[in-house]
């Protein structure tokens, strides 16, 4: 049943249609005694609406009072708080910046915001909070649970766009259970760091019924406390639907070089590689020994169940039974080949690439051993790239991919030796190395680039802008306090360079993070 | 002004790209000859030219001058200058030759013009037959304006507002430029609003409606102005578009009080920007509205920081409620302290106590009954709680009592971000149906609606 309709409904009908339309009914006006007078001395239907209109009209506002919500109390959306937490707001010129940076300024510096606030144990204040859930790809955020704080997963719960990490302080075996495939991933993560059995047999539990891309990502977090014990789980996953999975599942396995897996792989390669005997005798000692490769004939079942891609991508130019070998080298740690035949590393690198596969030997080597890291044997392989005849910028991406994989400790100082090797060769070597190495530069480094830098502007009469575009990325990543201390120098000294403008922007860049980090301590 | 912090700057700049550009000018390396006293601030950057630009400020007065050749002002050197004294990276010192010359052709132009006002109106009063001939003239324009305007709303009542819809903004903004010609701005605008209202609003025939019969109302309010209460008739020629003059007002004796700057906002409409900045008065418990405004790339002025608080004489302009009020005599600082109570340090004033939704709806409708015309009317309302309803944020307080949040607030996720549970105290404006937040307390800490580009943000008052 229809509401009858109210007095300044029905006025708002009249008007709509017109009085010339719809006709006036005395009983439609506000029925006051007041407006009779009105009524009298106006005599068109218009004026009289009007009047009727504008006292109902004042009538409605001034009488509108919202009702009280009696029964039902709306839900309170109680914020649940972490106790014992030791972290602090970020200040307001703290989040001011980051709001900068989500409009636009400097973005490509939003990670390292997120990286200082955490550790200087800040939490972002809520009211930031919105223009973060909006601004930032979750990908990046959820990377920080810790700086968004509690209240980002109770807000985000409100939300119909947004969700965040959880910030798992317990793992908790509920959310494990019920959580949304973020969260879950989230809660296995932090089970595997604290007890690596229990996160495999969480995992055990539900695997029949997660979906395939879940068991994809789960597969991502197992690789944390990854262990012999994990052995059987992911060998029954190396049958599973999706091939997804099982990539991610033989990624797992290759890592324990104690596997099942591991070890088919070895009797595949069998004696496909072959070094020659070392010799005793002056003049044989002072001779290279030779590595003998030959190639698989055939890839089996079995080969293809454990991983292995038979044909190779289009677009590389490589047979197929080099490509063959070329996965199975990925897969051996690089020290085996040094125990299997008595050498070092630079020795057993430089025979691979004196042999007829050398760019394929070159490429699986440096996949192992990003995946197996070892300072000697990267040293090894850089030498080995730089000496290749692959053109610079594949050299440099080699490089600075194979010092990525080391260890944080040892990274540093073989990121600085890397680039001083590589501007012996010239300085854009040098810069390819820098844009492809996606990490902070140490002191050193950074001292050193600056300095090469230096003597290419000094030497510099051409006009290019390839390298000059090239120093924004230079500003993201060297040391901040070296930075500060040495450009204002330089730019003191390119007054009248083609680089001045470049210099310029590089150092506007460092200054913004110096001005970050001052906000964020 | 003598505590300058980046949020005060920011307010001071003409929008965010200059803030922007100003924050990488501001580097020491980039400055020469900086220098500070206790009322000048100058140096010399280095641009693009030849020369370097010379920017020299009053940073209590907030005046400035820069050699550089920006249309938009204050410029980025100016601000970068600002933002180095605010980061203390300006040295004390002696004013240079080019700083001096500045600051006292400034005192110059003062004392003249205090001169010109010491010597009296009367010189300055043009022939007084020649302005009442002129008003005669306008009341004229207007009478017949008013004429057309109510054979207007006449014909479209007659047509129906469906009809009239359907012809296109064409309707309303010919009446609008008509009651332009007829000198009645204020009537112009009210007609060009309710077209906008015609094409934009879901609720057109209640909008429409109720905008033609007010505007009725006001026409033949202003025929009878003799009879009306003279602060409602001030209102009504207020309406209609009549100015009251700022030097008369200037001569009435104002009001004296500790008013706080509780918020500040702008507007831009087409070339005008408008600033508004709400006063609270502590003694007197009234709010001033203190509006300014500024064409083109002309800057608005920073005189009012919000959390702070000025000793001054305001006039209010006429009208029903008194609330448009202009600055007569600001009393020298040091300006009074946050209320007592609160910790020592804290820089900021909190917001005056607020009310619940009933008695603002209360209030609100004593303001009605005397002014029919009122739309928005400034209120704390508080402790209340932000909820949303699906996309809505609607505010509670402690009875129950909700009031929605004006649709165009863009700061909804925020607010509800900012209160995370705890009840919140606001200052904002009441239009009969909804409430538009503009600063926002929460505990002791006070927040303004922002925006950065275009985001919506919250930023604290520091």
């Amino acid at each position: 049943m229809a509401t009858p309709l109210t007095s300044w409904e029905r006025l708002a009908a009249i008007a709509t249609l017109g009085t010339r339309r719809a006709p006036l009914p005395k009983e439609t006006l506000w029925p006051e005694a007041s407006l009779a007078g009105a009524a009298n001395e106006s005599n068109s239907p218009e004026a009289l609406l009007l009047r009727a209109a504008v006292a109902t009209w004042v009538w409605n506002v001034a009488g509108f009072r919202s009702a009280a919500l009696t029964g039902e109390a709306a839900p309170t959306l109680a914020l649940p708080r972490l106790a014992g937490e030791d972290t602090e707001g970020a200040s307001e010129a703290a989040s001011w910046r980051l709001a900068r940076m989500i409009g636009g300024e400097q973005r490509e510096l939003l990670q390292e915001w997120f990286e200082l606030a955490r550790a200087a144990r800040k939490t972002l204040p809520t009211h930031w909070l919105p223009v973060v859930l909006d601004g930032v790809a979750p990908k990046l955020r959820n990377a920080f649970p810790e700086v968004l704080g509690p209240a980002a997963a109770w807000l985000a719960s409100q939300h119909p766009e947004w969700s965040v990490a959880p910030i798992v302080a317990v793992p908790s075996r509920d959310r494990w259970q019920e959580g949304t495939l973020i969260e879950r991933r989230a809660e296995l993560a932090a089970m595997r760091e604290r007890d690596p059995a229990r996160g495999r047999e969480w995992l055990e539990s539900t695997w029949a019924t997660d979906p395939p891309d879940a068991r994809e990502s789960f597969l991502g977090a197992l690789q944390i406390g990854l262990s012999a014990d994990d052995e059987p789980f992911l060998e029954a996953a190396l049958d599973d639907k999706r091939k997804g999975v099982r990539q991610a599942a033989a990624e797992c396995l290759a890592r324990l070089p104690a596997s099942a897996h591991a070890q088919r792989n070895l009797a595949r390669l069998g004696g496909l590689i072959v070094m020659e005997e070392a010799k005793s005798g002056l003049l044989a000692r002072l001779r290279n020994r030779k590595l003998l490769v030959q190639l698989p004939t055939a890839l089996d079942k079995a080969a293809v169940r454990d991983g292995l891609e038979a044909k190779p991508p289009a677009q590389r130019k490589v047979g197929e039974r080099a490509f063959w070998l070329e996965q199975m080298v990925e897969l051996v740690p690089p020290r085996h080949w040094c125990e299997r035949f008595g050498c070092d590393a630079p020795t057993f690198v430089e025979a691979a690439v004196a042999t007829d596969h050398a760019s394929e030997l070159l490429s699986a080597l440096s996949l192992a051993a990003t995946r197996f890291p070892e300072a000697e044997f990267i040293g090894a392989l850089c030498d080995a790239w730089l000496k290749s005849a692959n053109e610079i910028p594949v050299i440099a991406q080699a490089v600075a991919r194979l010092v990525f994989a080391l260890p944080t400790e040892r990274r540093s100082e073989m990121f600085e030796a890397q680039m001083r090797k590589l501007s012996e060769h010239d300085f854009d070597a040098m810069l390819h190395l820098t844009m492809n190495y996606d990490l902070p530069w140490s002191a050193g480094a950074t001292a050193f680039a600056l300095r090469t830098l230096g003597k290419r502007i000094a030497g510099d009469s051409q006009q290019y802008s390839h390298p000059r575009n090239m120093l924004d990325t230079w500003g993201r990543r060297c040391d901040v306090l070296t930075a500060s201390a040495t450009l204002p120098g330089m730019l003191a000294g390119a007054d009248s360079s083609a680089w001045r403008n470049a210099l310029e922007q590089f150092d506007d860049i460092v200054q913004f993070r110096a001005a970050m980090r001052k906000e964020l301590t | 002004m003598a505590n300058w912090s980046a949020q005060s700057i920011e307010q001071l700049a003409p929008d965010a790209a200059a803030l922007k550009t100003a924050q990488s000018t501001a580097k020491a390396s980039k400055w020469v000859n900086l220098g500070r006293n206790e009322r000048l601030l100058w140096g010399e950057c280095q641009g693009s030219g030849a020369n370097p630009y010379q920017v020299r400020v009053d940073h209590i007065d907030v005046a400035y001058k820069c050699s550089c050749p920006s249309r938009k002002l204050p410029c980025k050197h100016t601000l970068a200058l600002l933002l180095l004294m605010a980061d203390g990276s300006v040295p004390a010192g002696t004013p240079p030759e080019f700083v001096d010359e500045w600051a006292g052709n400034r005192a110059k132009r003062a004392e003249a013009k205090q001169q010109r006002e010491a010597q009296g109106g009367a010189s300055a009063e043009p022939d007084p037959q020649a302005k009442a001939k002129r008003i005669e003239k306008r009341e004229n324009r207007i009478g017949s304006g008013l004429e057309q305007l109510q054979t207007w709303i006449a014909d479209i009542v007659g047509q129906g507002l469906a009809a009239v819809r359907g012809q296109g903004s064409a309707v309303w903004s010919q009446m609008a430029a008509r009651l332009v010609d007829a000198q009645a701005p204020g009537l112009a605008r009210r007609v060009r609003d309710l077209g906008d209202r015609a094409i934009a609003s879901t609720d057109w025939q209640s909008e429409l409606l109720a905008g033609l019969a007010r505007l009725q109302l006001l026409i033949e309010a202003y025929g009878k102005l003799a009879e009306l209460p003279p602060d409602l008739a001030a209102e009504v020629r207020t309406r209609i578009g009549w100015t009251q003059d700022q030097d008369e007002l200037r001569q009435r004796e104002g009001v004296r009080d500790v008013w706080s700057v509780v918020a500040r906002r702008q507007t831009e409409d087409e070339n005008l920007r408008t600033q508004f900045t709400w006063l609270h008065g502590d003694a007197t418990n009234r709010f001033a509205l203190i509006l300014e405004f500024a064409v083109g790339n002309q800057p608005l002025p920073a005189t009012f920081i919000v959390g702070q608080a000025i000793d001054a004489e305001l006039v209010f302009f006429d009208g029903c409620p008194q609330l448009r009020a202009l600055e007569k005599v600001r009393m020298p600082p040091p300006y009074p302290p946050p209320q007592a109570g609160e910790g020592q340090g804290v820089g900021v004033r909190r917001l005056p106590a607020g009310c619940d939704v009933a008695t603002m709806q209360s209030r609100y409708a004593q303001l009605v009954s005397a002014n029919p015309w009122l739309d928005r009317h400034p209120f704390v309302l508080g402790p209340v709680q932000p909820r949303l309803d699906g996309e809505r944020l609607s505010l509670h307080d402690a009875s129950g009592r909700r009031v929605p949040v004006n649709r165009s607030f863009r700061h909804h996720w925020n607010l509800f971000a900012l209160a995370a549970g705890e009840p919140l105290t606001m200052f904002g404006e009441w239009d009969g149906a909804a409430f538009e937040p503009h600063t926002v307390q929460r505990s002791r800490d006070l927040f303004m609606v922002a925006r950065l580009g275009d985001l919506a943000v919250l930023s604290k008052v520091a």
